[in-house]
């Protein structure tokens, strides 16, 4: 979220440890420009945190020494005032800054947001997802294999150990690879959305296309390797990753392919 | 694909760039593997650059099997990442040649 400057940034303040992180855009303003393309961001919230969006008229606000008013100072400011409403925690930095500068004439125009998550929101608080458009081209697949892995190795996302990951990445290629090859026939010039959630310790894909649907239909034998065939190991490779694999038809007419993978620490 | 291969003593060691090996390009890699093969007989694989492989990438590992195979020489491969060996492991190829952890040991067995 970005809607204010190209340096502003998000605090959050949790209540159960204090920890503190800041979140960068690096986009021009809302409005600013008709054709910027604007980078997303996620992060995963929880009860009691508080996120404060603030322009760059806040940390380099100087005082008659020319000295910046700072990020670290700010950080300090909501490490002291978290606990009060919002309007208060923007009143404790408008205040903080004017009597820093020693003046409420600002040189530069200070704008400030906050937001505190209740402390008793945890039933409502949706599962972290990531999302993904790509092209039907098979050249897409290492695009997706490194969306995947950018959404679980997020600190908020999933513990996995390496070879889980690489195995959850299997998965999605291959049911993309299917898309690609069976529902959409070999042609380039078509979408496929990719979903992915995690809700407690299961992670949910869901690839939906506007192609033929292909289904995988009940349990997939283990290819003879006796007169070993190049091909065939896709489906069985998805049935014995994936955890529950559904289909179906979204809102808009679309297909899908949806799998869920049950998380172990221990690996999969 | 820039493959690489080294003859030692009768041995063909083909080696691979920093890659994945999915349904974009296995294609390609079955067809120039299957130029180096030709008049060989004792192949290595060189798996140690391949982060990840996807089952278009093992059937043309396989592919390579089945023509070495065919002209009665021996297959080995080396080097799997654990996820390449993941695979590897689902579908149970080692019944069909060899999977070794470094080169040496996959040189001499091939020497023996």
């Amino acid at each position: 979220m970005n809607a204010v400057d190209m340096r502003a940034t998000i605090l959050s303040s949790s209540w159960n440890d204090g920890h503190i992180e800041s979140m960068s855009g690096f986009n021009v303003p809302l409005g600013f420009s008709a054709s910027e393309v604007y980078e997303e961001g996620e992060y995963e919230y929880r009860p009691g945190d508080v996120f404060l969006l603030y322009s760059d008229g806040v940390t380099e606000a100087r005082n008659p020494s020319g000295k910046m008013f700072g990020i670290e100072r700010l950080q300090q400011l909501l490490s002291d005032k978290y606990l009060l409403a919002p309007q208060l925690v923007i009143e404790a930095v408008r205040d903080a800054v004017t009597n820093f500068v020693g003046s409420t004439e600002l040189a530069d125009d200070l704008t400030c947001v906050c937001i505190k998550i209740p402390a008793d929101y945890a039933g409502q608080i949706p599962p972290p997802t990531g999302e993904l458009e790509i092209s039907s081209n098979l050249g897409e697949l290492a695009a997706i294999r490194a969306f995947i892995r950018g959404f679980c190795e997020r600190r908020f996302s999933c513990d996995m150990d390496a070879k889980e990951l690489g195995l959850l990445e299997l998965a999605v290629s291959e049911v993309a690879s299917n898309i690609i090859k069976h529902s959409y026939h070999g042609r380039t010039d078509r979408r496929i959305w990719i979903r992915v959630s995690k809700e407690q310790d299961i992670l949910r894909v869901r690839l939906t296309h506007t192609g033929d649907s292909f289904q995988i239909s009940g349990p997939i034998p283990r290819p003879s390797l006796d007169e070993p065939k190049e091909g065939g190991f896709g489906l069985f490779i998805i049935s014995r990753l994936v955890t529950s694999i559904e289909y179906g038809q979204d809102a808009e007419g679309r297909q899908y392919v949806e799998f869920c993978k049950r998380l172990t620490k221990s690996g999969g | 694909m820039q493959l690489q291969s080294e003859n030692r003593d009768g041995l063909l060691v083909i080696s691979t760039p920093q890659m994945d090996i999915d349904a974009s390009n296995a294609d390609e890699f079955k067809k120039d593997t299957s130029t180096l093969l030709q008049g060989h007989h004792n192949i290595i694989m060189d798996l140690s650059n391949v982060g990840f492989m996807d089952s278009a990438g093992l059937g043309a590992i396989l592919s390579m099997f089945k023509k070495i195979r065919a002209d009665g020489g021996q297959f080995r491969v080396f080097g799997l990442s654990n996820e390449v060996k993941a695979l590897f492991d689902l579908v149970r190829i080692r019944r069909l040649f060899e999977i070794h952890p470094d080169k040496e040991s996959a040189v001499q067995a091939a020497s023996g």
